[in-house]
């Protein structure tokens, strides 16, 4: 009986693949178009759940975020996701704002520079251990032109312990701006379903250095390249514009990075923060509300409830919508297949005339028809498979970012 | 071994001289009536044994098609009834779609091929629409031959749409011997041929049949296929 059930099931699959096969372009057109059509709606759905898991796990690594006055997005996707330039006017010497009379701890980021189209972000070595992250090989950064990598910028770019990047120029159109810092990967991160996997972590000297407010060159007097030195004054020697900069991260040679100015000065784009208690953070919050307050402190859980609240408010309407849609194109492949039925009638009666019973016929059919439906749900899986990648980017343009 | 219809409609098998003796297809006197359309067919008695053949003749019209209907037990009598192989048709739609799919080969005037299959795959489609019907091995050599038979060797991979009409109606009679059937029914086979197409085709069925100790039954009102034909019935149902 079952031998006689897979025997039946066996040649009414090698007929309908036959038929699908004989009008392979209507069967692709019908198997790609319902299958995203029925994606859609997966994706969309799947796309909302990413975004808000991410958004909501993401929002839990600071209490509160610290910023210059503007966009509240972008500094929240800037300082968290690394993936805005959140609004600039922020330096070192504000954190002491948060720091001082003990009511908390804060983590300067900056951000804005990559390496091979990876986010760049400058920060402190208390990043990792308030993100919970330790490197799954090698070792965090240490001096100047040191770097980490996260997971999977380390697959993509297909970097370990011991290589070296350069970072991207700022304008490649500006010869004469900030050239190419040489990185050199001493650590790489375990993957963590976060911004820290796609991103690329330095100390903020390095970041600083990136920006060209910190080099190394030779000593001007010891230089052998023509313009090195155009001048002395008081007993110092005046370098030239000729005097090359070291941008390579070589070994032993990050002591010689200097910074021109007071670090205090130097600008960032964001700062983690951390109140010591809830008191704290009531003091804080209520510290950065003033009028003429020039910097921003963000709550970023309730900043990704918001978010959130806008996308699931779109996302329901764009669901309705694409169910609906998915509703037509399934009316409009069912008919269609229908009348793919009609022009087989001849075929189909056939069968009959040659002794098929109804039920073998049905069965054919509902074999081909199941065949597509099963091709429309390998399009659909990898259409709603691929949405969670967007994910990000639907937070952003949610956010206004 | 020759198949034959044993009870219930399954297959069994007769020895040759058993089965030479036995007519494959006899009809006592069968009558036909649509009431709905006035429409009478009344045929007298026939039998045919291994590799006899008859002519159904008459103009259009006239039933022909109707009785190779009641021969494939598509339609029943209302008088009278068809054995096949001695046994009758039963009442039973199944059992009479079981004996029409293994014991009746059929060729049709449309040549009536599935157009998403090749030449063999065309051969071999009967023994995809029954469960009792193996294709093995042996079946898919039987095909072959069959195909070399109708003169279509080399051509057996090939799309039915890059065939000929003559062709298509040679992949049809070696569909229609696929089952090794004890009889063949062939509705105008030469309907859709060209005049030199025809002749060739009829004599190809004929000795086809003849060869697989088939009966023969031809509805045509081809008069140039007649001599090949063993026997002829004039019938001349209508409304």
């Amino acid at each position: 009986m079952m031998v006689a059930a897979a025997t039946t099931l066996r040649h009414a699959a090698f007929l309908a693949m036959a038929s699908l096969r004989h009008s392979w372009r209507r069967s692709a057109l019908l198997v790609v178009v319902l299958g995203i059509s029925l994606g859609i709606p997966l994706a969309l759905s799947s796309l909302l759940e990413q975004a808000s898991s991410d958004m909501r796990t993401r929002a839990r690594l600071a209490p509160l975020v610290l910023g210059a006055k503007g966009s509240e997005s972008d500094l929240v996707f800037g300082a968290m996701f690394f993936a805005a330039n959140p609004p600039a006017g922020l330096a070192m010497h504000d954190l002491a704002r948060v720091e001082g009379e003990r009511l908390g701890q804060s983590i300067p980021i900056a951000v804005g520079a990559t390496a091979r189209k990876a986010a760049i972000v400058g920060t402190t070595l208390d990043y990792f251990e308030r993100a919970g992250l330790a490197p799954a090989s090698g070792r965090v950064f240490a001096t100047i032109g040191e770097c980490v990598v996260g997971a999977t910028a380390a697959r993509e770019l297909a970097l370990a312990e011991g290589a070296t990047l350069f970072t991207d120029p700022e304008s490649l159109s500006n010869l004469a701006g900030v050239f190419p810092l040489e990185l050199t990967v001493v650590g790489v991160l375990p993957p963590t379903n976060s911004p820290d996997d796609r991103a690329v972590f330095v100390d903020l000297r390095t970041m600083w250095s990136i920006r060209g407010l910190g080099h190394r060159h030779d000593e001007p007097a010891k230089s052998t390249t023509a313009g090195a030195v155009i001048g002395a004054k008081d007993g110092n020697t005046i370098a030239g514009e000729a005097l090359p900069i070291e941008r390579a991260a070589a070994k032993g040679v990050a002591p010689d990075f200097h910074f021109h100015g007071s670090i205090d000065d130097f600008p960032i784009d964001g700062a983690l923060v951390y109140p010591a208690d809830a008191k704290a953070q009531a003091i804080l919050l209520g510290r950065f509300t003033g009028k003429d307050e020039k910097l921003q402190l963000v709550r970023p859980d309730l900043f990704a409830e918001r978010v959130l609240e806008r996308i699931f408010g779109v996302g329901r309407v764009l669901g309705a919508v694409a169910v609906g849609a998915a509703l037509l194109v399934g009316l409009v492949a069912a008919s269609a297949f229908a009348l793919s039925i009609r022009l087989r009638a001849d075929e189909l009666a056939l069968m009959r005339r040659l002794g098929a019973s109804r039920a073998r016929v049905a069965l054919f059919l509902a074999v081909e028809a199941a065949l597509m439906l099963a091709g429309a749900a390998l399009v659909a899986v990898a259409v709603a498979a691929s949405a969670p990648l967007f994910a990000v980017s639907v937070l952003r343009v949610a956010a206004g970012a | 071994m020759i198949p034959t219809i044993g009870a219930g409609g399954t297959l069994s098998s007769m020895t040759p001289s058993e089965t030479d003796q036995t007519p494959r297809i006899e009809a006592t006197d069968l009558v036909f009536v649509r009431p709905e359309t006035g429409f009478r067919l009344s045929t007298p008695a026939f039998a045919l044994r291994a590799g006899e053949s008859l002519a159904v003749r008459g103009p259009s019209g006239c039933g022909k098609s109707t009785l190779l209907a009641l021969l494939s037990g598509e339609l029943v009598a209302t008088e009278g009834e068809v054995r096949v192989l001695g046994r009758p048709f039963g009442a039973d739609e199944a059992d009479r779609r079981r004996v029409r799919g293994t014991a009746i080969g059929q060729v049709f005037q449309t040549f009536e091929l599935v157009a998403s299959l090749d030449v063999v795959e065309n051969v071999l489609l009967p023994l995809r629409l029954h469960d009792h019907l193996k294709l093995d091995a042996a079946a898919r050599t039987r095909a072959r031959e069959l195909i070399a038979r109708v003169g279509l060797e080399g051509k057996e991979s090939r799309s039915i749409d890059r065939l000929s009409h003559g062709e298509r109606q040679r992949v049809a009679i070696a569909r229609a011997l696929i089952t090794e059937p004890p009889v063949v029914l062939a509705d105008e086979p030469t309907g859709n041929l060209d005049p030199r197409m025809k002749r060739t085709i009829a004599e190809l069925l004929v000795s086809a049949c003849a060869h697989a100790r088939a009966a023969l039954v031809v509805a045509t009102h081809d008069e140039s296929i007649l001599p090949l034909l063993g026997s002829s019935l004039e019938i001349g149902g209508g409304p």
